[in-house]
């Protein structure tokens, strides 16, 4: 699934995490566009106006968690060109479980490196490693 | 002779063991019960030289008693000791001694054996001992499972510091390794705060908890914003209201009220309150499940209320009495000691306070925590100190709104033996006086609901002539100029102020009054 301007969308409550993954991000050429939401209402906001590659959500936040409103897109609009990360601390096997049929690709353990971040978004979207 | 043999056979009719002898100490008579209780042959007995070679006492000294006795004239008793007999000196008997004088210039040695008193002494004390360190041991295992419960909402809450800490750790060394770091130099800055504004958080977190554990002054009091002990039970919980979405909402009607209490068992009172609302909504799905803590002081009222409410399943009235028993659980085996409410109630009731249930079958549950204002916890908690050790002392009445001017004070002038009554509100102050007599008034001035004009104006307007001394800082001494032959203030303490300087401030105005 190679293909230029790759837009992600980053929802996480705490800012400082969504910045950190930006960050981490943005120092990959494949990506284009990174675009942060702090709670799922804002992720469908921006989801309604514009098209993502990736989902990257945090699991626990205020409101919808993370696999709710992965659930939520995957009931609302054709994701067949979308990818979903779930980013959490430890889960319970049932939360596993849940993901898995929510329609998440991947989990990312927290507290998490640079590499092990990328390694996991390349590997969801198909890109090879530089 | 035969006279007095007849008459020392009497004896032999006491329960005691007792031995008769003269002036020079020499055995004339021995009673039954003393040969039985020494173990010693009469035989042996009669060829003693003097009473002090039958038996001896390391603690009690048998000679000097009995000299006394016979220089006196009177009866004298030892205090209690252990004993052994010459012949027999395996046994060891915890005994009182009397000596007193008799007819012909002779003298009774009568022993007053204790030792099955002393070994049950001994016996419950070890009991009560060990009940003690059971207890604590219990208190200490519940607030282990508590914490336990709380940990998977808290490990949580530190994972996201975490992440962004190790993040931005990653982000500084990648900015290093350039070739000109300096360019980011505003990146790495904002990389830096955000580090340790994460260790920050962590460090506040794994403090909480490690003080709600260990807690070194476990019986200690000190004066205490209630509202900070609420905020700290709220961030211990937090988590795991978070986790089950459940609101947790604090509502303080005056952020400032003072309480005289040990900050991490009400703190432990209030996280177990907390915690078992958080279940009761949980297991019983409550839509919009919210759980309430409010601070409430009504005026003219010798309580201060903490009330947690929730809007769960509420408690059934059958079960109202029994819920504070020790084991009393509605939880599956396994899932909590059943000890939680029992031990708040006896922390409660530590701080002279009651805790009250108030909840119907379907209509939520509300747990009232009255504590006593501190003007009267302090100085109930105090004058029982000081009637068992210093009865000279003084009552000192310190009014000011800073909980650590407080705490110092109480230190201070509690080692001085005299009864220290804290306040930080003039208003409450002034109720106070009106029931109780106190010797020595010492007020801060700038306060917020009323300055110490005000108030010794107040006190001098309702007839109590006790010496008044202003606490104050240098800049409002001309309050004290101004108010010294108003209200008859006698002095002034400087803040900062040491502890030889309040020391002879009290000396000073105690001695005003005698």
């Amino acid at each position: 699934m190679s293909r230029s301007g790759l837009n992600v969308l980053v929802v996480d409550d705490e800012q400082k995490i969504c910045n950190l993954i930006k960050v981490f991000l943005s120092m990959s050429p494949e990506i284009d566009k990174i675009v942060t939401a702090n709670n799922s209402l804002q992720a469908m906001q921006k989801i309604q106006n514009q098209n993502f590659q990736l989902v990257i959500a945090d699991f626990k936040m205020e409101g919808k968690t993370g696999i709710e409103l992965i659930g939520q897109i995957s009931k609302s609009y054709n994701t067949k060109d979308m990818r979903f990360l779930l980013i959490s601390g430890a889960l319970q096997k049932e939360d596993v479980q849940a993901a898995m049929e929510s329609g998440i690709n991947h989990i990312v353990v927290k507290p998490f490196s640079r590499m092990q971040l990328l390694s996991k978004v390349y590997e969801v979207l198909e890109i090879k490693e530089p | 002779m035969a006279k007095s043999e007849e008459q020392f056979k009497l004896f032999d009719n006491t329960f005691e063991p007792v031995i008769i002898f003269n002036k020079k100490k020499e055995i004339l008579y021995f009673n039954h019960n003393f040969v039985t209780f020494s173990k010693s042959p009469p035989r042996v007995l009669k060829k003693a030289a003097s009473v002090t070679d039958v038996l001896s006492s390391e603690k009690i000294q048998i000679k000097k008693l009995i000299d006394s006795c016979i220089k006196e004239n009177q009866a004298v008793i030892s205090e209690e000791g252990q004993i052994q007999f010459t012949q027999n000196a395996e046994a060891i008997y915890t005994v009182v001694i009397k000596v007193f004088p008799i007819e012909d210039n002779n003298y009774v040695l009568c022993l007053n054996d204790l030792s099955v008193e002393k070994n049950l002494f001994d016996k419950y004390r070890d009991q009560i001992e060990e009940l003690k360190s059971t207890h604590s041991q219990i208190v200490q295992a519940d607030k282990l499972a508590t914490l336990g419960e709380l940990t998977a909402g808290i490990s949580h809450e530190i994972n996201n510091p975490l992440t962004i800490a190790s993040g931005n750790s990653e982000i500084i060394q990648m900015i290093l390794e350039n070739e000109n770091p300096f360019n980011q130099k505003e990146t790495l800055i904002q990389a830096i705060n955000d580090v340790k504004d994460s260790l920050e958080r962590i460090h506040i977190i794994v403090n909480n908890m490690r003080s709600f554990l260990l807690h070194k002054r476990e019986e200690k009091k000190e004066y205490c914003k209630l509202a900070d002990i609420i905020k700290t039970a709220k961030e211990l919980v937090g988590p795991s209201f978070n986790e089950g979405k459940v609101m947790l909402d604090i509502k303080l009607q005056d952020e400032d009220l003072v309480g005289l209490v040990n900050k991490v068992k009400i703190e432990q009172v209030l996280i177990n309150l907390c915690k078992n609302a958080l279940d009761a909504l949980l297991s019983a799905q409550t839509k919009n499940p919210v759980v309430t803590i409010e601070l409430i002081k009504m005026p003219k009222e010798n309580y201060l209320n903490i009330v947690v409410t929730d809007n769960g399943p509420g408690i059934p009235k059958e079960i109202h009495e029994d819920i504070f028993s020790p084991f009393f659980t509605t939880k599956e085996v396994g899932e909590g000691t059943g000890l939680g409410l029992s031990i708040c109630s006896k922390i409660i009731e530590s701080h002279q306070g009651a805790i009250k249930l108030e909840s119907e079958k379907g209509k939520g549950a509300k747990f009232t925590i009255k504590l006593p204002v501190i003007e009267m916890s302090s100085y109930s908690q105090n004058e029982i100190l000081m009637n068992q050790k210093n009865r000279d002392g003084k009552r000192i009445l310190v009014v000011d709104n800073e909980v650590q001017i407080l705490n110092i004070l109480n230190k201070f002038i509690e080692d001085e033996g005299h009864v220290f009554v804290g306040s930080t509100n003039g208003q409450e102050a002034l109720r106070f006086l009106e029931s109780i007599r106190i010797d020595l008034i010492i007020t801060d001035h700038s306060m917020p609901k009323m300055n110490g004009s005000e108030f010794s104006k107040k006190v001098r307007e309702s007839g109590i002539k006790c010496p008044i001394y202003y606490l104050t800082s240098k800049k409002n001494i001309e309050h004290f100029n101004q108010d010294k032959d108003k209200y008859n203030v006698s002095g002034l303490i400087l803040k900062p102020f040491t502890r030889e300087e309040i020391l002879e401030t009290i000396k000073l105005a105690l001695g005003e009054t005698n």
